[in-house]
């Protein structure tokens, strides 16, 4: 523990002293925030006053959570199913392994960080994620699913099926929000760190063979996690 | 003088300045652990915090105790800064993710503790450091992460597994290149 101790101190001790701009900075970072609070509050509440008046005149079209980003977006998808998956048989990856795959779709890239998955004669090259299945753990600064979703039995383990938010595509227009834009599943390993399975939107997996090929990726010592 | 909207008011800007020139290296010591090492992140977790103080300094004056509230800020700030990230990359991956860059030097085992730290999730970082660079007991370590004493010691017997580990090798590296040193 004493070992520990010291190399807490020799991290800490990285940072360099406090210098007098650094104090007015501060202060006046101070002034800017309470300056944002206030214009926020009196804007805020400017807008309540006449969502209040709105409200009081309306009668509601729609239900809570008809939204993208309200509590439908994790209802399971409704797609079509169109691929099958099949028994993995070519070489295992490195840092993840494989039971099943679609059929007719292949291992594009393999590294320790991440396993790509790509039908057949995919075009787009191994940087690209779109219309593929991405396999990898979530990254250091991230600690578990980012918003709620539909919560699924992933083999033996818990996991989260989160809807994706509609690509932001620049030149094209965004994908209608109620559609399939692709899905991800989120799976506690034992060590605390989320494997995460990412489907590209409008593959023609339905929920069961997303959580079926999630079960059968497998998290080995090999695979690290990313950055950012 | 009378507080203003609960925040610092002209003569009481200067104590919040005496306030900061005093606790700021302090802060930024125990931000950087708990930015696992990352001297921009802690600077960026120290600025939220003053700002959060500056903007609640009646508040923060009357707190019983101010340090119990500095290291909650700093949690909350490491937290939200980690929601921050989140939400710039909450869409789809359309590229594979990023690989690790190269640490910064420091002794060999200061690196590895400083790796290790890394790999901790936010939670698990923040009770290791609070538990074993502040000394804080569970109680207090509960209250600055906002979660019961049950998840605090779980929390904690993991994080300082990893890191235990992680100075094991290092060790026994270090023996293994003295003794092949010493026959070559």
């Amino acid at each position: 523990m004493t070992d520990l101790r010291e190399y807490f101190d020799e991290i800490a001790d990285s940072v360099t002293s406090t210098a007098t701009t650094d104090v007015e900075a501060d202060v006046v970072r101070g002034r800017r925030a309470v300056r944002r609070r206030r214009v926020v509050q009196t804007v805020a509440g400017s807008i309540f006053g006449v969502a209040a008046i709105v409200a009081a005149f309306t009668i509601p079209s729609a239900g809570v959570g008809s939204g993208p980003f309200g509590p439908t977006a994790a209802a399971p998808p409704a797609v079509a199913r169109s691929l099958d998956l099949v028994a993995y048989q070519g070489p295992q990856p490195k840092g993840f392994t494989l039971d099943t795959v679609p059929a007719g779709w292949f291992v594009q890239s393999d590294a320790r960080y991440s396993l790509l998955l790509a039908p057949q004669g995919s075009g787009a090259g191994p940087d690209s994620a779109a219309g593929k299945i991405v396999i990898y753990l979530e990254s250091r600064d991230q600690n578990g699913p980012p918003r709620a979703g539909a919560e699924v039995e992933v083999g033996d383990r818990d996991g989260v099926l989160v809807k994706s938010l509609p690509a932001m595509i620049p030149g094209q227009s965004p994908p209608p929000a109620d559609g399939d834009t692709g899905w991800t599943i989120w799976v506690e390993q034992p060590h605390g760190v989320h494997l995460i399975v990412q489907f590209g939107e409008g593959l023609g997996l339905d929920r069961e063979q997303m959580v079926a090929l999630t079960a059968g990726v497998h998290v080995h010592e090999e695979a690290l996690q990313g950055i950012g | 003088m009378r507080l203003h909207r609960g925040s610092v008011r002209s003569g009481q800007e200067d104590d919040f300045r005496e306030f900061v020139a005093d606790r700021r290296l302090n802060l930024l010591r125990t931000a950087a652990l708990l930015a696992a090492g990352d001297t921009h992140l802690a600077e960026d977790l120290v600025q939220a915090t003053l700002i959060k103080v500056y903007a609640n300094w009646a508040t923060f004056q009357k707190a019983g105790n101010p340090d119990a509230y500095l290291r909650k800020a700093l949690v909350n700030a490491l937290i939200d800064e980690r929601r921050r990230i989140w939400r710039r990359r909450e869409q789809p991956v359309a590229e594979l993710p990023d690989q690790e860059a190269a640490t910064p030097s420091g002794s060999a085992g200061g690196d590895a503790v400083r790796q290790a730290l890394r790999e901790l999730p936010p939670r698990m970082r923040a009770a290791v450091v609070l538990r074993y660079f502040h000394d804080l007991d569970v109680a207090e370590t509960a209250h600055a992460l906002g979660c019961s004493e049950g998840n605090v010691k779980s929390q904690t017997a993991r994080g300082l597994d990893r890191l235990r580990a992680v100075l094991h090798e290092q060790q026994q590296h270090a023996m293994s290149s003295r003794t092949q040193g010493a026959t070559s």
